[in-house]
């Protein structure tokens, strides 16, 4: 259990991570889209993982790139930042709210119970293409959860949302989630350019089919898979949220699993 | 031909070769003995529906983003292909003091078309080198130097390669000592040359290697230094700090130790020990029009944010209401 100087901070998110989901899962029973609420507590437990990060910076003078503790807090930090700035863009993405902040939790638990220490930073990592790879994977990973947010909701829920009133027009929803898929794989695309010329810096090839890298070819090619079949096919409403949330299973395992089970040069980076 | 290229232009084929593709992809990264032909045979299909779409459909005339992004991924599947036909990947080790040799280089893989004589483009020799390591040995910075055949030298190291002839020399983690050596045959014919030790301090207890002399005689050699690399403070591995060292020279179940200048007599003539240098471990690397293939990638990816950033705006309120999705024909759904 983590007990380190960002213990609190990350404590502090959480909580403010339950308090949305517990607004967002009201909310839906109330009948009503999405409240300001859900926006003002994920915004609090951007801010407070926002201090354990810069905190952690500052003290072991690394950024958040190395150890699955580290990525964990950056991507809490990350994708609830993206979330709120789809919160605030779009209010429309609210109604995914309960299952992209139980997302987030479920990962908040997991940070609690990974070992908090440092870990040195590798000559080859001091590259600007690291900060950009990693910053455009955030966004991408950012998006796609709030999509599969607001298409788990409507899979899991879209009676009850029908019924109450949250949702008049599921095809909206529909339509929003597929664009924000659209938007991350613009930004998957970009993390994999980014990638590659890292990887040709920090270990003299471009592309060598590890398995961080496979998976991420694999996950974008499911991504333009869907995004053509939806298009052509016109794939039923159901199968399209639940494809959704294949390509979300595929970016996490690729992101939070890949790293850290194989012995490739990307074992524990991201 | 029309009709044939407009069938195979069909947008119902790219979901389903790209599926083919995640699968073969998928297949081959699993299997233990992978096929290209996984991962080729969807690739050609898409690229060749790719190819034809670009031809015929009407949609890509309208949106220039969107026939950007798909004529760059085009380009980059052609790129890559032709890349990967030409490309080079090997390994070299090269003492302080010594020229980079072609015929040295290891190789790792290396395409059918790509040409091996282009490596002697590639002249320099190996300059000062040192590593710098954290407490633990945990290896920090490397920086090698090396005199280029204009007489001009370059430093680099860890993600900063040297580019040499289109090929890029990029500092490993092998790195270590090499024990100078001098053969002098029977007829007074003498040799020099350098025996590379395992990688330092990764293998500092096993500073070992077989070597058969120009006389034909086996030897073991182990490099005997005088001091351990430091485990609980900084340290650095520099060429220029010479470390006391012996060299145990095992030849016919007999022992001999050799400081500097000793020199042995074996059978076919004799080999003296002149001293220890370090040698640096390089990543020798080769792809045709890499930049050309960074730069396609960018520009495609760059389309295909204009195409969405046209289509949907900026996530503005305008992302809340969907146009209504329209099939390949043109139907709204």
């Amino acid at each position: 259990m983590l007990n380190g100087p960002e213990a609190p901070w990350v404590i502090g998110a959480l909580l403010c991570y339950a308090a949305g989901l517990a607004f967002a899962v009201a909310d839906i029973a109330a009948g009503r889209t999405g409240g300001a609420k859900i926006v003002i507590a994920t915004s609090g437990g951007v801010t407070l993982l926002g201090i354990a990060i810069i905190e952690r910076w500052i003290r072991y003078a690394n950024g958040p790139f190395y150890t699955l503790f580290e990525i964990l807090l950056s991507s809490l930090f990350s994708l609830g930042l993206i979330a709120v700035l789809c919160y605030l863009l779009a209010p429309l993405t609210r109604i995914g709210a309960a299952v992209t902040l139980l997302v987030l939790f479920m990962l908040g638990l997991w940070t609690l119970n990974v070992p908090a220490g440092p870990s040195p930073q590798p000559a080859t990592y001091d590259s600007i293409w690291l900060w950009v790879h990693v910053g455009v994977g955030k966004v991408f990973l950012g998006v796609l959860l709030v999509a599969v947010g607001m298409a788990g909701s409507l899979l899991v829920a879209r009676a009850w949302l029908s019924r109450s009133g949250s949702v008049r027009s599921p095809e909206h929803v529909d339509e929003l989630s597929w664009r924000l898929v659209a938007i991350a794989f613009v930004f998957h695309s970009l993390m994999l350019i980014a990638g590659a010329v890292w990887a040709q810096d920090a270990w003299g090839r471009f592309w060598a089919w590890d398995p961080l890298e496979t998976w991420s070819l694999i996950t974008w090619l499911v991504i333009g898979a869907g995004l053509h079949l939806r298009l052509t096919y016109g794939l039923p409403r159901d199968y399209g949220r639940l494809y959704i949330l294949v390509v979300f299973a595929l970016a996490f395992l690729t992101f939070f699993g890949m790293p850290f089970t194989s012995l490739a040069p990307h074992k524990g980076i991201m | 031909m029309t009709t044939w290229i407009g069938k195979l232009a069909s947008l119902r084929i790219t979901p389903l070769a790209m599926l083919a593709l995640a699968i073969g992809v998928f297949t081959s990264y699993r299997s233990e003995d992978p096929h290209l032909l996984w991962i080729a045979a969807p690739l050609a299909a898409l690229a060749m529906n790719l190819l034809c779409a670009i031809l015929v459909t009407q949609r890509f005339r309208r949106d220039t983003g969107l026939l950007m992004f798909h004529i760059c991924l085009l380009a980059v599947v052609t790129l890559a292909a032709y890349g990967y036909l030409a490309q080079f990947r090997g390994r070299v080790e090269i003492a302080v003091g010594q020229q980079f040799q072609p015929e040295q280089v290891t190789a790792v893989t290396r395409g059918p078309l790509h040409n091996d004589d282009a490596l002697l483009g590639a002249q320099f020799v190996q300059e000062a080198l040192r590593v710098n390591f954290a407490a633990g040995l945990f290896r920090e910075q490397t920086r090698s130097r090396v005199r280029l055949a204009s007489g001009e030298q370059w430093e680099f190291g860890d993600n900063v390669p040297l580019r040499l002839g289109g090929y890029r020399f990029y500092t490993s983690s092998n790195k270590g000592y090499s024990a100078l050596l001098r053969w002098t045959d029977a007829n007074g014919k003498r040799t020099l040359g350098v025996v590379n030790f395992p990688s330092f301090p990764f293998y500092d207890w096993n500073q070992i290697k077989a070597w058969m002399t120009p006389g034909n005689t086996p030897l073991n050699l182990q490099l005997e230094l005088g001091e351990k690399p430091p485990r609980d403070k900084a340290w650095s591995l520099d060429s220029r700090v010479t470390p006391a060292a012996q060299l145990a020279v095992d030849v016919e179940g007999r022992r001999t130790q050799l400081h500097r200048g000793d020199t042995l007599r074996i059978r076919g003539g004799s080999l003296t020990f002149l001293g220890t240098r370090m040698w640096m471990g390089y990543t020798v690397y080769f792809f045709p029009l890499l930049n050309l293939l960074f730069a396609c990638a960018l520009v495609g990816v760059a389309g295909l944010g204009w195409y969405y950033l046209n289509r949907y705006g900026v996530l503005t309120a305008r992302l809340a209401v969907g146009r209504p999705q329209r099939n390949a024909r043109g139907a709204a759904q």
